[in-house]
Order: structure tokens, then sequence, then C-alpha cells
């Protein structure tokens, strides 16, 4: 379970310019949870998002997964449990490594990285019946530089990569934004899939209602900072799109 | 072929550093052999001190380099005691294949290109070569699949410091002597050659690690060639790194020329 505990954020603090982007936020999520995120821009959903990645600390309050206080961890030992997708579908990947190699370092994300060469044949074997799933074709270009590839096939090769190691919380930071409509879909559905198959903790932030209603088993709407609505399932179920629309205006 | 992007400029002070190490230990009867670790844990110590002011004191990657170099200079200074040691008659490591000296030079370089390119190769290609690769690609993507990029980079600036000490080491054995100046400008040279590599990298679609360490290799010996000929063509040597500089300007600006001539 994750569990954010009465969390405030403020950005330059005791200066003219000081921004309160959390106040107080407390939140519970089981595992296997899919929320999803809606908010205004500057409602405090990215930095609710950081918080729990370990991008930021908060100013006050605490963060528990599983009963252990994590509000201090780093990032990069959060890495351990903790994948995320950004929105830039650059971002996830790097671009000069080969497909192959992208998804070694997935593979190992939560150990050591070894004097040891992991890209043997079975490992590609591995990846190439992973990414064959995608339908892209991408199996027959596993040693091209990832950075080749458009932003809606990296974004799902992002998804696929999350899950090569273990993984218990996915953070998903507007993932679909940046794509074409048909890319966007098609990242969804491969988080939606790994969300299943893995039974993660998902957090998924998104301006687009359609979206939130389609996909998540919760739906929390933030608001200067706050947390303003926080419908279950069953709610979520029958919520019309015109309803949604109108807490925003 | 670029691992970082960052022109690490303690190069300069790490290659006379490995001179410097070399000139002290050989004349003292000591064994190439034994110099030869001593110069590498040199240069990677400065290397560590240039990526641990970088990640830590978050000081620019370029400036840390500098501060370090400048540093170095006074170092290599006061263990020379004087700013020239000749190196004439010490067993060096080119007296190997005494016999045939040309052949013997070209051996000895091989050899030694041939073996570190080799470890080379093999460390880029494990998983902490793969980290080491992915932090100089993407940062955000190497933190976020638990690479601690921090300690990544300090390996890596150590790694490159003491090939480069390496270097020192060879060149003042070949030359016959270290000179506190010997050091100046190498960083351009390094630049060069990789450029000139990663130029032909690209042209010809190269993917694999170990040819491409392969045409670093030749993209270094292209650049030397080339200042060589213009040296032959009556170029005067006290311009010499006035024709490096415009060597690498006019490779760095190819790419930017081209395109405005689209």
């Amino acid at each position: 379970m994750l569990k954010v505990e009465q969390v405030s954020k403020i950005f330059n603090p005791k200066r003219s310019n000081a921004v309160v982007a959390l106040s107080n936020v407390s939140l519970q999520i089981q595992q296997g949870e899919f929320v999803t995120i809606m908010g205004t821009n500057g409602s405090g959903k990215s930095t609710l998002l950081n918080l729990i990645a370990g991008n930021l600390f908060p100013s006050s309050g605490s963060i528990f997964w599983n009963d252990e206080d994590i509000t201090r961890v780093p990032e990069y030992r959060r890495s351990r449990w903790m994948t995320r997708v950004f929105q830039n579908p650059l971002a996830g990947t790097a671009p000069e490594l080969s497909i192959l190699d992208n998804f070694r370092l997935a593979a190992i994300r939560t150990q050591s990285k070894k004097l040891t060469i992991g890209t043997g044949a079975a490992f590609q074997q591995k990846v190439s019946e992973q990414v064959s799933a995608l339908g892209l074709g991408l199996e027959h270009k596993l040693h091209q530089p990832i950075g080749m590839l458009s932003g809606g096939q990296r974004q799902a090769l992002t998804l696929l990569m999350s899950v090569m190691d273990e993984s218990k919380i996915l953070l998903l930071d507007e993932p679909s934004a940046a794509l074409d409509p048909r890319s966007a879909q098609r990242v969804l559905q491969v988080a939606e899939k790994i969300i299943a198959q893995h039974r993660l903790t998902a957090l998924y932030i998104t301006h687009n209602i359609k979206d939130a209603l389609q996909y998540g088993s919760r739906l929390i709407q933030m608001s200067e900072g706050r947390i303003l609505r926080d419908i279950s399932f069953e709610e979520k179920k029958n919520l019309q799109p015109e309803t949604v629309f109108k807490w925003f205006n | 072929m670029k691992i970082f992007k960052i022109p690490d400029i303690t190069t300069d002070g790490s290659f006379t550093l490995g001179a410097v190490v070399t000139a002290l230990m050989l004349p003292a009867d000591m064994s190439f052999w034994m110099a030869l670790p001593v110069v590498l844990l040199a240069g990677g110590l400065a290397g560590a001190i240039t990526g641990i002011i970088h990640t830590r004191l978050k000081v620019d990657a370029l400036l840390a380099g500098i501060l370090v170099m400048t540093a170095l200079y006074s170092v290599n200074l006061s263990l020379m005691q004087r700013s020239n040691i000749p190196l004439i008659n010490t067993s060096t490591v080119f007296r190997f294949w005494d016999q045939h000296q040309l052949y013997g030079d070209l051996a000895v370089a091989l050899a030694f290109s041939v073996f570190f390119a080799g470890c080379i190769a093999y460390m880029l290609k494990t998983d902490f070569g793969i980290a080491m690769r992915a932090t100089g690609s993407s940062p955000v993507m190497s933190t976020a699949m638990g690479v601690n990029t921090n300690t990544m980079k300090i390996a890596g600036l150590s790694l490159a410091n003491a090939l480069t000490a390496l270097s020192g080491f060879l060149i003042s054995q070949y030359q016959g002597f270290t000179d506190i100046n010997m050091g100046i400008g190498i960083v351009i040279a390094g630049l060069g050659s990789v450029l000139i590599a990663d130029t032909l990298i690209q042209m010809l679609h190269i993917r694999s690690m170990a040819v491409q360490l392969v045409f670093v290799i030749l993209g270094s010996v292209l650049f030397q060639m080339i200042l060589a000929v213009a040296l032959s063509l009556g170029a005067n040597p006290n311009l010499l790194k006035l024709i490096t500089a415009m060597l690498v300007l006019i490779i760095v600006a190819i790419p930017a020329l081209k395109k405005r001539s689209d």
C-alpha cells in the first residue's frame, strides 16, 4: 500500500515568490489500484507524482510504501520498485543506445550493473518476443539506436521496459499527451495490460476526460494543491463525460 | 563514439602527469611494468577529482576540468623540480624489441592499443558499460533505471584520465623526454580524433562498439597524419597549435557548412 500522509510542498519558501504546490494532501492507494488523476495546470498533480517518485522531497508530511517511510529515499533507490513513464515520449529511453541495450538496462533496473555481458542470445530472444507483441515490426530492429524510432514507438517500448524487472508502482505522467490519437491509444492499452498482468499500483495523470473515464479503477480530481474529489470504481463507471467537463468550469 | 557529452580539459594535466610519473620512476631504475599501474592510478585519481568536483559540488564539468588541469600544472612542476626531464639513457617500453627500431615502435604502440581498446570494448558491452553509455545519452532515464549517474560520471572521467595518463606514459618514452608543457592542447587532439571517428562511424552506420573503437584509433592516426602533412609542406612548427585548432574547427563546422549549402 502506498500512503501519502499530510504532505505539503512549498517552492521558494519564505520568499516573496513562494508557491504552495501541495497543501496537506493525504492519500491511500492499495496494491493493484489504477488511480487516474485529473486537475488543471498548477493543481499539484505533477508535484504529487514527483514527491512519490522521489524526484522532489516534501516540505512537510511523510510518504510510506508498505509501512516503510520512504519520504527521503532518493529517486534512484526508489527505482527498485517504482518505474515512471514521462509525458515526453523520448524521456524514457536512451536515444544513442540500441533497443536491446535499452531493454537490458531496464531488465537490471533493480540490480547492480556488473562487468558481465547480459545481452546474449537468450536475452535477445526474450526481448524479441516482448517487442513483437506490439505488432510494430520492431523485433527486426533490436540493434538500431532507439533514437531512430518515432515518439509513439518509443513510448510503447518504455512501457514494456518498465516491467522487464520487478516493479510494484507505475507512475504515468501524461504518457500519451504528445502522441497522435492512434499511438496514444496503443500506449494506454499497453499500460492497462501490463498493470493488470503484473498487479501494479499505478498513478496516471491525464487532461483527457475520455481517457480518464476509460482507464483506471479510481479517479481523483486535484485543485489548488488539494484533493477535491475522490471517486471509486463503482461511481466512476456511471460517470458521464459532461459531468466531468463541468467540474472544470 | 561519445560516452559523456563533456569536453574534459583535465586531460591536458593528466597527460603530463602520466609522463611525469614515468620520468620519475624509469630513471630511478624501476621498470615500466612498475610505472604503468602508478601512471594509471595517478591519471584515474585526477579524473576522479574532476568528477567529484563536477557531481558533488555541482560545478560545471568544463570549469571542474579547468580547475583540476590548472592545479595539476603545479603538481607536475613540483614533482619534476624542473621543466624538462630527459629519458635518453633509460630502458623504455620501446626498447622491448631492440633491433628493429621502427617496427619495434609500431609493435609496442599496436600492442597497447589492441589490449586497452579490447578491454574498453568489452567493458562497454557489459551491464556496467550500458549503464555508463546511458548516463551520457539520457541522465533522466538512467536515474529512473537505478543508475547512480554521479558515480558513473566519476568512474568514466577517472577511466578516461587514466587512459590519457597512459598516453603520456607512452609519448614521454617515445620522444625521450618529459616536458611540463607537453600536455597543452591534448584535449583538442583527442576531441579532433573522436570527431573524425564519429563522422566515419555515422557515414558507415557502424553499430559494433569494438569496430567503433577501431575507428577512434584510426581517427587519431588520421588527425596526426594531417598535422604531419601540414608540417612537411613547410608549415612553421610554431604554428602547430594554430593549425591543430583550425583543423578541429573545420571538422566541427562541416555539419553547419553542409546545411548552409543545401
